[in-house]
């Protein structure tokens, strides 16, 4: 069963933003190593968030990648994956990792296929963030 | 979120550079609005503002840099009005959420305003035609 953590939740938000630790690891990882890239792909989560996320399904950077599993990645390599949960006004992000070259490769296609069991089976939980953390960190 | 990646986060949010993509951000919004509200694909919208349907992609992608007049001919083509605001920099999120509750056609621009402008905005509403 994976964990997620409210990211973009409450009222502002038209598609709530659930995350894994493992993700929010990883895409902090990433913006602390690429400024720029990071606090872009970041900004365009909270935006997608606030319009909510089925207006930018396969136009912006939300991209199908399976039946039930959708990647969120800018121009460079590193891509979020996750997908809806139970209905357009959530969206869990349960996994974060670079891809190795233009194509996907075993360990994203892995990745994916956990994606789609976890989302097929509900095998996800909502906990509350930890009490360090902010309840909408941006 | 650790202090270094909210401190990067909060820097950017507040840089030119952020700005700029939250404009950039903010056309993608009102053509992926629009295109779904009519129902248009982006080659639609292309034939019908004179802009290359590549070129739209990377707008909503927040990627290409765009003239006034770019963004005059999307409006235009959707029969909206353009209007670039200066608002302070909380004021933000509620003009979104008014633009994505609404949709494009709903926004009254002229309810939103700042006494002390430190960010610009961009927003589309109903053309003076429609409105009448």
């Amino acid at each position: 069963m994976v964990a997620v953590h409210g990211y973009f939740v409450g009222p502002d938000y038209r598609t709530e933003v659930w995350i894994s630790a493992r993700a929010e690891n990883e895409l902090h990882k990433y913006i602390r190593r690429n400024k720029r890239f990071g606090s872009q792909l970041e900004r365009t989560i909270k935006r997608y968030a606030e319009s909510g996320f089925a207006q930018w399904e396969e136009k912006g950077i939300l991209r199908r990648e399976g039946a039930r599993s959708w990647r969120l990645g800018r121009s460079d390599l590193f891509r979020l994956l996750g997908g809806y949960g139970g209905s357009k006004e959530k969206f869990l992000i349960l996994d974060a990792g670079r891809k190795p070259g233009q194509r996907r490769g075993r360990l994203i296609d892995e990745r994916v296929a956990e994606i789609e069991r976890t989302l097929e089976a509900c095998d996800w939980v909502e906990v509350a963030n930890e009490p360090t953390d902010e309840a909408n960190p941006r | 979120m650790n202090r270094q990646t909210k401190q990067i986060l909060d820097d950017y949010e507040q840089s030119i550079e952020g700005i700029d993509f939250d404009m950039r951000m903010d056309l993608a919004e009102i053509i992926t609005s629009s295109l779904a509200d009519n129902r248009w694909s982006q080659v639609d919208l292309g034939s019908r503002s004179g802009i290359d349907p590549s070129v739209l992609s990377r707008l909503i992608h927040a990627r290409e840099n765009f003239t006034v007049r770019t963004v005059a001919r999307i409006v235009h083509a959707l029969g909206l009005r353009g209007k670039i605001q200066a608002v302070l920099p909380e004021a933000t999120t509620n003009l979104r959420l008014s633009y994505g509750h609404t949709g494009v056609g709903d926004i009254d621009g002229t309810n939103i305003k700042a006494e002390n402008p430190k960010r610009s905005w961009i927003v589309a509403g109903p053309s003076h035609a429609d409105a009448a």
